[in-house]
């Protein structure tokens, strides 16, 4: 095994190797910056410029762009409160905040330190223990699947807005959304109205983007612009690269290791990618803290967990393409035409066959998230300019941003006319106090939840104890239970104790 | 209503009651909808209104406990929240830039993506606060021009082209 790894790593060490992953790193990083870029559509793109290259240099080229744009997402959601990609949504909520205090440059440097240690986790568990890891993943049933989905929705009540009923509500109604277009398991079409663009259901990316990104120009320009300043922004001198201290890293380590736990497990299983990893490495850290009210004011916690997850989440997505040629993600879907096209085909065949190619694939993924270091610091000098230009320069930029981002997706208006429609709605849900976290985990979890329960009523004749008598199933209802009702007994208990001291005093 | 709200009165009893209620009719609304979803053979048992129904019973159940919550609270006091003290809101900017946002994205389709793109951003800079005419022009000119580059040429995004003379003129330029 040490003979393999030496192997992959000094093939993927050859110049020709290195200047690939510099290439992917690059577009990655372009990909990540601009908003409704993803990397499952620059993975698609550059397919055809790696035909004529060596199977190991196009797959790399790859790995890297991959990883890059999953962290690069958190420069824009940081600087800007525009999450570039997707699995960035929750770096927004202290990231945004840190740089609206002046400390853009930590900020960033936490997002760069954290993306790059939950890559390397990943990849060490990925080489690790990627096969005894599949084969637990695979054995989820929808009733376990249905209780993650629960338990994800759980940590709605902590995060978004101050209510907690209203976070619940905020995440039903992104339920709600998550109803429409076609149904998955009949092909009934909901809540179209007849509108072809409501067929694959409401597009998340645009959705995303105006519900994050319009939604604070409006914002913004409501609450009036001195001098074209934005309100409560310090300005930014020169945003340097904050690296964390040895003392905040120590204070970290297990905020890091939690979040590349989750993340690769999070990757490992189908369907469920970067975005929800960065949800659970989020709600997880919440949860643990001990001070989980500090979250959403602008602390490294805060951003530190959901980077290292979202990245971690990549290095799990190879696991079962790679050990069982199943993708985990959109991403990896994609990844495995690139890899057919090379002539391989991923799964265990390949693992036994070709072990010296999948030891490089594995160094190519850890030396691929070493790249990202050197993205920050290339994306940070060019991203960060932009930071203390004043509002009209910058809010017509976000604007033009959503706009080109959603329509870049499918070439399609209709992304646009949805990205409008949720600037207007985070505009009003803001207004009223619900928070846009909740509502985009409903979303994102919404489908989901729903078919695997309904395929597990089915499976199990519709017997509903099906969910409590599988060990996982119910460990996970009974602790998606206590997590919702947490801030509920939190708050009870803190405002007893507030009594007994006010008594005693 | 709801730009009838300074904001800080997210919690007041008012705001929710009114979003509350707002939130039952949408979703009584969508409910009735859901009754007229096809019955699929195979899945008429916990078929394919069965979710979107139980979210909304939930959304409704949730709507009634803030309104309940909130009439009590308005009940015990009276809320003095009046917005956050010396916070001036500019709900005018606020409406026109709505208003051009609105028409910016309905005017793409006919007047292409360069054309409109260039005049919405020159607004959007004149009602954020800009009023140099030739900063307006050439960011304005600059971005749409970078936006081409990265996503028409890069890319190979198929931006809009607009209708009759714009089409030609967005023929000529890409």
């Amino acid at each position: 095994m040490v003979d393999l790894f030496l192997y992959g790593f000094q093939n993927v060490l050859q110049p020709v190797n290195i200047l690939a992953m510099i290439v992917g790193m690059l577009i990655g990083l372009l990909i990540g910056i601009l908003p409704g870029l993803g990397g499952t559509m620059a993975v698609a793109l550059i397919i055809p410029f790696t035909f004529n290259m060596e199977p190991i240099t196009g797959i790399l080229i790859m790995l890297s762009l991959y990883c890059t744009a999953t962290y690069a997402g958190s420069i824009t959601a940081i600087l800007f409160k525009i999450p570039g990609e997707a699995p960035a949504i929750m770096t927004i909520l202290d990231g945004h905040e840190m740089a609206k205090k002046g400390q853009a440059g930590k900020a960033l440097g936490t997002a760069i330190f954290a993306s790059t240690l939950g890559g390397i986790i990943s990849t060490i568990l990925l080489a690790a223990v990627s096969i005894p890891l599949s084969t637990v993943a695979i054995e989820f049933g929808d009733a376990e699947y249905f209780a993650m989905a629960v338990m994800g929705l759980s940590v709605c009540s902590g995060i978004g807005g101050k209510s907690v009923l209203k976070n619940i509500m905020a995440a039903a109604m992104g339920l709600f959304l998550a109803t429409f277009g076609t149904s998955s398991i009949s092909g009934t079409q909901r809540f179209t109205f007849g509108y072809s663009g409501l067929l694959m259901g409401i597009t998340f990316i645009p959705a995303v983007i105006g519900l994050f990104a319009i939604s604070e120009v409006f914002e913004q320009v409501e609450k009036g612009l001195k001098e074209g300043r934005r309100e409560g922004y310090k300005k930014q001198e020169k945003v340097r690269i904050g690296m964390p201290s040895w003392k905040e890293i120590k204070y970290l380590k297990w905020t890091f290791l939690r979040s590349g736990l989750i993340g690769t497990i999070i990757g490992i299983l189908p369907g469920v990618g970067a975005t929800t990893a960065a949800f659970f490495g989020y709600s997880e850290a919440v949860r643990w803290s001990k001070h989980p009210e500090k979250f959403g004011t602008g602390i490294i916690e805060g951003i530190a967990a959901p980077e290292a997850a979202n990245n971690a989440a990549t290095g799990g997505a190879m696991v079962p393409l790679l050990t069982l040629g199943i993708p985990g993600s959109a991403v990896t879907a994609v990844m495995i035409g690139a890899f057919m096209i090379h002539g391989l085909r991923p799964g265990p065949m390949m693992m036994l066959q070709q072990p010296k190619l999948v030891y490089s694939i594995f160094a190519g993924f850890f030396f691929s998230n070493l790249l990202i270091i050197l993205a920050g610091i290339i994306g940070i000098k060019f991203v960060a300019r932009l930071m203390d230009f004043p509002y009209y320069k910058v809010g017509p930029a976000i604007l033009l941003f959503a706009v080109i981002g959603s329509y870049a997706m499918n070439n399609s208006m209709s992304d646009v006319y949805v990205t409008l429609a949720f600037g207007f709605f985070g505009y009003v849900m803001k207004r009223y106090g619900f928070g846009l976290a909740p509502l985009i985990l409903g979303m994102i979890l919404g489908d989901l939840a729903e078919v695997s329960l309904r395929r597990a009523m089915l499976l199990s004749n519709f017997d509903p104890t099906i969910l409590i008598t599988r060990p996982i199933s119910a460990g996970f209802l009974i602790f998606s239970a206590l997590s919702l009702c947490y801030p509920l007994i939190q708050k009870y208990l803190l405002k007893n104790k507030g009594k007994e001291a006010l008594a005693s005093s | 209503m709801c730009l009838a709200l300074p904001y800080g009165m997210d919690d007041s009893s008012m705001s929710n009651i009114v979003s509350g209620l707002v939130i039952i009719g949408t979703s009584l609304f969508f409910y009735y909808l859901t009754a007229r979803f096809p019955v699929v053979k195979g899945y008429q048992q916990m078929g394919d209104a069965f979710w979107p129904r139980l979210v909304i019973l939930v959304l409704i159940g949730l709507s009634v406990i803030l309104i309940l919550q909130s009439v009590l609270k308005g009940m015990k006091k009276e809320s003095t929240k009046k917005g956050i003290p010396g916070e001036t809101l500019d709900r005018l900017a606020l409406l026109k830039t709505m208003g051009v946002m609105v028409l910016y994205v309905l005017c793409i389709p006919y007047l292409g993506f360069l054309v409109s793109t260039f005049l919405a951003l020159i607004i959007f800079s004149y009602l954020m606060g800009d009023r140099k005419v030739s900063g307006m022009v050439y960011f304005s000119l600059g971005m749409t021009i970078a936006t081409y580059l990265v996503f028409g040429l890069l890319i190979y995004t198929a931006l809009p082209r607009g209708v009759w003379i714009f089409k030609s003129l967005s023929n000529l330029l890409y």
